[in-house]
């Protein structure tokens, strides 16, 4: 294949034109670029401590280094080598100890990544539970400017903060009744990062199929850490599934 | 020994310097966005970029420059190191996380942290 290109929107018009059937998924392609150089400047920029105290909010020092390490552009052990020459490295290397181990399961089950690992550990109080991803919630229709920000911002750069990620899981899981796999099969889709290592482990994570228990936020949680960008123009405000204490969620989702 | 490296989109980094590498685009539902960032990635290694079925793109690519032996680098996806068996090819564990070996209790989190936590924090 052509490995001469004048300009990335000459390397865009290839790929479409060689794989035509990508197109299916949507003709965005994400101003995250591909490659080494890419790589080394956010590697360069990686700060452990500022990360350690930030990383859960939306404009927190989070690394971006997902898709590089996914794809093996840097490796696991790179990165830890070279957060630990930095100070307060060790929620970082934590971090990435997060990804070895999905990485670990992955390899001791395969294909099983698709199955749940575990009983959920609790029963939703409505049985009725959907195998596809309604159409709002992968159309960016919702009413929600939470979900629906992320999902369009998923959409059009194939990145997603790990703590939206989260409560997009929790709320299609748990609020809407989904299987974790018709959610999963859609980020590992539109995720430059996507492996079924991190994502569908991570998903299992939230559903309880692959842990002590479902994983559920409020208003309050996602408001904090979004510095409340979602929840000021959102058209349900006031109608909001979310606003509620844990208890009230807990009491209203779970048996 | 005169080796190839099958380069596969888990590893996009070169493993053997100097080594003749080849990387096959499969038709794997990738959306455009993931093509266009794996491809970049390609751009900037030296590599041969072919789209089909591996297996026979590997081995043509391995008689054309006359090698006896297929590197490819370890990753943990069945199907991937399911060709790298087809291929006979020699799998090396590139530059892992920790160099700790398993087996690892990996029924949760904590317990593999616990295992590996003094390894990872040692430069």
């Amino acid at each position: 294949m052509r490995r001469d290109f004048g300009s990335r929107a000459e390397l865009v018009d290839y790929v479409k034109q060689e794989f035509p059937e990508c197109l299916e998924h949507g003709e965005q392609v994400s101003e995250t670029r591909g490659g080494r150089r890419a790589a080394e400047a956010l590697l360069e920029k990686v700060n452990p401590d500022r990360y350690a105290r930030s990383r859960n909010f939306l404009s927190g020092a989070v690394t971006r280094l997902a898709p590089y390490l996914r794809h093996g552009v840097l490796s696991l052990g790179e990165v830890r080598r070279r957060a630990l020459a930095k100070p307060n490295h060790e929620k970082l290397v934590n971090e990435y100890a997060w990804r070895d181990y999905w990485r670990r399961v992955y390899g001791q089950i395969g294909e099983g990544v698709w199955k749940d690992r575990e009983e959920p550990k609790r029963r939703w109080r409505s049985a009725r539970e959907q195998t596809a991803l309604p159409e709002d919630i992968a159309g960016a229709r919702t009413g929600l400017a939470c979900m629906d920000g992320f999902v369009s911002e998923l959409i059009s750069t194939g990145y997603v903060h790990n703590h939206a990620r989260m409560w997009f899981a929790s709320y299609v899981i748990h609020w809407r009744r989904v299987r974790w796999q018709a959610a999963a099969k859609f980020f590992l889709t539109h995720l430059l990062d996507g492996d079924p290592a991190s994502n569908n482990l991570s998903f299992q994570w939230v559903a309880s199929t692959f842990g002590a228990k479902p994983y559920l936020f409020n208003r309050e949680n996602l408001e904090k850490y979004t510095d409340g960008k979602f929840c000021r123009g959102c058209a349900r405000a006031n109608d909001c599934p979310f606003g509620k204490s844990y208890e009230q969620i807990d009491e209203e989702l779970f048996q | 020994m005169k080796p190839v490296v099958w380069m596969h989109e888990d590893c996009l980094r070169p493993i053997v310097p100097g080594a003749p590498a080849i990387f096959v685009f499969e038709s794997n539902g990738h959306s455009l966005k993931r093509l266009v960032f794996l491809y970049e990635c390609l751009l900037e290694l030296d590599v041969e970029i072919e789209k089909g079925e591996i297996v026979p793109l590997v081995r043509s690519f391995a008689a054309r420059h006359g090698a006896d032996k297929i590197v490819t680098a370890f990753t943990e996806c069945p199907r991937l190191m399911g060709y790298a068996k087809t291929l006979g090819a020699e799998v090396v564990n590139d530059d892992p996380f920790v160099a700790a070996a398993g087996p690892f209790d990996l029924k949760r989190f904590s317990r593999y942290w616990q295992r590996i936590e003094r390894q990872a924090l040692k430069l």
